[in-house]
């Protein structure tokens, strides 16, 4: 078997995935307190949480709850080593629902009130993002010509010029995605009081750390299809990034969490609009004959 | 990678408290005190939880909701009474429906004086019972692992 | 082959037959059986013997042959009409009349064609034998236990088993004869037996609501039975031919001879939206859930609904490219949204189900209308998977509702624990249908990128129907899903319910889910030995999964079943399970928690159902509305 640089990055994802998406945790953490005039945890904060959580002593609620969240952080993990290994991101990308689906199944396996709305309001979320996704990688198929993370990477001219109103609807789902406000309404970092912990209300200990885990092997590779936007040089790809993950964390900060009827129709109308506003004309100038 | 002594997940509950060490919890929190500086975070899941929080005396009604909460917390944990109800329900240790002080729930490991306790004593009182945990961390470590399973029924019992 | 082929038509209906004159149930239920064996046996058969050389084709029919059709198709006309003298239903009456009408004044122009091919079988055919012969044999065998619980647990509904297992027959014998007829006029006459067929499983109870229900179905089929017979009269006025393989022939050619045939293949199309229930017409199998569970299961699986999406499918070289086309795959492509979107309103199991059939049925009517190499790869395995997968569902959901004693999907909450058998089955089967590494979801991941190839101007619109349709299945699906894995109490004893499970619904739905499974991981295999040809043939072009793709759905595949299957048989039970959180109240077994005054509380928590968002009446009556005024344009634009 011939070893490609596409298998040593997708490897390289594997081992070195929690240690980027716990530093982004970190840094995430450290900016949100410093918005609201704090000084904030350290900036491992999120390696010591997960640690923590790994010396825990917690007996399962019930016998599918730890299945389901290693297969959760299993798919969560295969995704993004598919995604570094250069297969098409848009199959690779249903695979990811197949992931989330696992970790709604174990808080729906607890039968937990609290657990059972965050399981609803996750599914309600995923329907809510997953047309954006969708339209996000057709768009920069339709500028790269591939399904490829490498191919995409390597296209020379900036794509976010080409979709902007995809950036947007993109960035919009993002923060669904990333759990933030005002679309923390399954589960947040936060102690929302109402809801417990939502989705995660009734996990603890190691399971909870599984959980946080995948999380951040997640949040790579969403970033990762942030920078395809900018690929086109490393200065602006550098830029977008950090703007991006500014404005994200902004956005939590800043808003309060709405309803589940605003935040599906919301995202909903915002694909519309700005996704397939954007897509279509995109692709119906670009298509060949 | 020690985590246990600077990663706190709380669990805040108001026994029966006049709500004014409640509000002073809740100053650690903010800007001028910033627990999150030592790695705390108010959680509103007893399962997610490593230390519990008690302001004001337990009564009658209470008392096996706060060993409920108490029970659900994965080891290791720890408890912290805060203020003088806490300790032996204040002004209200008289009252016909006051039991008495968290003590007489669950087993306190921190007590903070005060009423309503300084933030800045809470806070000592907090980084304090995560030194208690860093322990019982190393002795669980060393306890046989299904020993412990059962902590429900253990909290429930004491 | 011709031999075997009328074999394989003839044996079901003789069985048939004879099912009808056995009396005693033991007998019946193992000559029943035994049919479904050997029409199972001989579908296999015929498909291997004839798989090498594939379009098969038989020698011309015999002269005499268009008298007896047309003496049979007279006399389902009749039957119809008797029906609906005897119970004073005028549409149908008037249906059946203009039906006879037609084709007795058909024969003008249809009368002297010979046709030279009467029967031809190319791979969507042998597809379609394949399914009806396994599928359909497994529901039979279902149905010789499940019928046996349901006579007893519905004493109030006359015990007319032996016109039941009969018609289930006939049933059959008419899908092989629809799929692998050339000759028009031949195919007619088994589209109609399909259609009496199913007017009569769908009023098997005859209680008001199947009576209502089962006349709705026979009333639009019989609309599609028109348009049929329309069809066929002006493809032999204008082209001189009732055969189906020249019509695809000179469809093909384009030009003056696709002019020519335009319209005959429109009107076609048209009884194809009808049988496969597209908007606006998808009431009748909506309304077909109040059959009992081995109707539902034949109807939406592996029959009657594919008859549609398989003459779609086989016009789908001559409407490609066409305006009545794009328009068709227009109608396939609202369908499919506005059926997904209704069944997330929807707490009936069945009618979830349906629903969901509609959806796909959608898809599949979407990728003919627009027939591209590429779509009609998709569509092959749409169906392949779909009458797999949906065939397990409804046997399990019977099954499941003897059970629970209902089809409230929140009554299925806990089915984990109290049906362990059954609900992996289940699992299986919804896993099928919508999660990522199963057939359905390649197939829609295929169907994505076959769009974006596409390069017409539907794309994009077709690519974002496809994204909202896509996500609101998942939605659905997840929603069932976390009922039945939802587990109120671990402690407690499991299997209660599954007493009453019959060993033939078991071994039916095990087997079907087994050959779901097969399917997902030998398609790769089935798409370069089988449809790639086909594409070929027809095409001049192949579409295949490229090796890597095949090879990550391949492995996904085997890891989303092994993995959580090992890990739950690996994990240890727990010495100890800890409560579910309920704000600290004190607990007591199960999901239940100590009130005020020391009562006892029961938890129970409800699925969102989002009426104000998905409410099925709206948004099917919306969508029927634009259907309808599409299929006035697909009409217009073929009439002018």
């Amino acid at each position: 078997m011939i070893f490609r640089t596409e298998n040593l990055v997708a490897i390289g994802f594997v081992v070195l995935g929690p240690i980027i998406g716990g530093l982004i945790a970190g840094v995430d953490r450290i900016l949100t307190a410093r918005m609201q005039g704090r000084i904030g945890p350290p900036l491992l904060q999120p390696f010591y949480d997960l640690s923590k959580l790994f010396s825990k002593r917690i007996a399962p609620v019930n016998r599918l709850q730890v299945p389901f969240i290693v297969s959760h952080l299993i798919f969560v993990v295969l995704t993004g080593f598919l995604f570094f290994e250069g297969s098409d991101i848009l199959l690779i990308i249903f695979v990811l629902t197949l992931a989330e689906v696992f970790l709604v199944l174990a808080a729906y396996s607890t039968g937990s009130p609290y657990a059972a709305i965050g399981a609803e309001r996750e599914l309600l979320l995923m329907t809510a993002y997953e047309p954006m996704i969708i339209l996000t990688l057709v768009g920069l198929y339709q500028a790269a010509k591939s399904f490829n993370f490498y191919e995409i990477l390597a296209s020379t001219t900036p794509l976010i010029l080409q979709l902007p109103g995809i950036y947007i609807g993109l960035l919009f789902i993002l923060v669904m995605k990333l759990q933030k406000s005002p679309f923390d309404l399954a589960t947040s970092h936060h102690a929302h009081q109402e809801l417990v912990k939502g989705l995660t209300a009734d996990m603890g200990g190691p399971v909870l750390g599984l959980v946080e885990l995948a999380h951040w092997y997640e949040s790579v590779y969403l970033y990762a299809i942030v920078f395809l936007f900018f690929s086109s040089s490393m200065l602006a790809a550098c830029i977008g990034l950090v703007a991006t993950f500014f404005f994200v964390i902004l956005i939590d900060n800043v808003t309060a969490r709405v309803k589940w009827q605003a935040a599906l129709a919301s995202a909903w109308i915002i694909t519309l609009v700005a996704g397939a506003g954007n897509l279509v004309p995109f692709y119906l100038i670009t298509r060949g004959h | 990678m020690g985590g246990v002594e600077r990663s706190i997940w709380i669990v805040h509950y108001d026994a029966s408290s006049c709500n004014g060490c409640d509000i002073e919890v809740l100053a650690c929190l903010t800007p001028v005190y910033d627990a999150e500086r030592f790695g705390c975070i108010v959680t509103g899941d007893p399962k997610q939880a490593d230390l519990l929080l008690v302001t004001g005396g337990v009564n009658n009604r209470n008392v096996e909701v706060l060993k409920s909460i108490y029970g659900q917390m994965p080891e290791p944990r720890a408890v912290v009474a805060i203020g003088a109800c806490a300790y032996s329900g204040g002004v209200f240790s008289e009252c016909y429906n006051v039991c008495g002080g968290v003590a007489t729930a669950i087993p306190v490991d921190v007590y903070v004086p005060g009423c309503a306790a300084k933030p800045e004593s809470i806070l000592d009182g907090v980084l304090r019972a995560a030194a208690i945990l860093k322990e019982r961390r190393v002795a669980l470590r060393s306890a046989p692992r299904n020993a412990k399973k059962g902590s429900t029924e253990e909290g429930a019992r004491r | 082959m011709t031999n075997l082929l009328l074999l394989l038509i003839g044996v079901p209906t003789a069985f048939g037959l004879v099912a009808l004159l056995l009396k005693r149930y033991e007998i019946r239920s193992v000559v029943v059986v035994m049919a479904a064996l050997i029409q199972a046996g001989l579908a296999v058969a015929f498909a291997a013997s004839v798989g090498g050389s594939l379009p098969w084709q038989s020698g011309p029919a015999p002269a005499f042959l268009d008298y007896i059709i047309l003496g049979l198709e007279l006399t389902i006309a009749a039957a119809i009409a008797i029906i609906g003298a005897r119970k004073r239903r005028l549409i149908p009456l008037v249906l059946a009349l203009v039906q006879a009408a037609l084709a007795i004044a058909g024969e003008k122009w249809t009368g002297g064609i010979e046709s030279e091919r009467l029967f031809v079988a190319d791979q969507i055919s042998l597809l379609l034998v394949v399914l009806v012969g396994l599928v359909g044999g497994l529901i039979l065998f279902y149905s010789s236990g499940y019928m046996k619980t349901y006579t007893e647990e519905h004493p109030e509904i006359k015990d007319r088993r032996r016109v039941f297992a009969c018609v289930m027959l006939v049933f059959l014998g008419a899908m092989y004869g629809l799929v692998v007829a050339n000759d028009l006029r031949l195919m007619l006459l088994f589209w109609e037996m399909t259609t009496l067929a199913s007017y009569l499983l769908i009023g098997y109870a005859r209680t008001q609501e199947a009576q209502k229900s089962a006349f709705r179905a026979l009333n639009l089929n019989l609309i599609g039975g028109i348009s049929f017979s329309l069809a066929v009269i002006l493809l032999a006025a204008k082209a001189g031919t009732v055969e189906l393989d020249k019509l695809q022939a000179l469809g093909k050619a384009g030009g003056a001879s696709l002019a020519m045939v335009l319209a005959p293949a429109v009107f076609l199309a048209l009884a194809g939206l009808v049988k496969s229930a597209q908007l606006p017409f998808t009431s009748w199998l909506l309304g077909a859930m109040v059959a009992p569970t081995p109707v539902s299961a034949l109807l939406h699986s592996s029959t009657m609904v594919k008859a549609g999406v398989f003459l779609l499918l086989k016009l789908a070289p001559v409407l490609s490219g066409t305006m009545p086309g794009y328009l068709v795959a227009f109608v396939g492509a609202i369908t499919f949204l506005g059926a997904s979107f209704a069944a997330v309103s929807q707490r009936n199991a069945k009618r979830i189900l349906a629903l969901s059939t509609v959806s796909n049925l959608g898809l599949i009517v979407t990728c003919a209308g627009i027939g591209s190499y590429q779509l009609v790869w998709v569509a092959f395995f749409l169906i392949l998977f779909h009458a797999l997968a949906k065939a397990l569902l409804f046997l399990g959901t019977g099954t499941v509702s003897v059970g629970t004693g209902s089809l409230d999907v929140e009554e299925m909450s806990g089915l984990v624990v109290s049906m362990p058998r059954v609900t992996l089955l289940m699992i299986v089967g919804i896993s099928a249908m919508f999660i990522a590494p199963f057939g359905m979801l390649v197939s829609k991941w295929a169907a994505m990128e076959a769009f974006i190839n596409l390069n017409s101007i539907v794309s994009p619109l077709m690519i974002v129907i496809l994204a909202y349709g896509s996500a609101v299945t998942v939605l659905f699906w997840t929603k069932w899903l976390g009922l039945l894995v939802k587990i109120p109490d671990p402690t407690a004893p499991r299997g209660l319910l599954e007493a009453k499970v019959t060993k033939q619904e078991f071994i039916a739905e095990a087997t079907l889910a087994i050959l779901t499974i097969a399917a997902c991981v030998t398609f790769p295999f089935v798409s370069a030995h089988v449809v790639e040809p086909y594409l070929l043939a027809t095409y001049q072009q192949a579409f295949g999964l490229n090796r890597g793709n095949a090879f990550v759905t391949v492995l996904m595949v085997v890891m989303t079943v092994v993995v959580p299957g090992l890990l739950i048989f690996l994990t240890r039970k727990p010495a100890a399970f800890s409560p579910a959180y309920m704000s600290g109240r004190p607990q007591g077994p199960g999901l239940s928690f100590r009130g005020s005054k020391a009562t006892e509380k029961r938890v129970e928590t409800r699925n969102y159902y989002l009426t104000e968002f998905f409410e099925e009446g709206r948004i099917l009556g919306a969508g029927s509305g634009i259907a309808l005024l599409l299929i006035v344009i697909i009409i217009g634009t073929v009439l002018l």
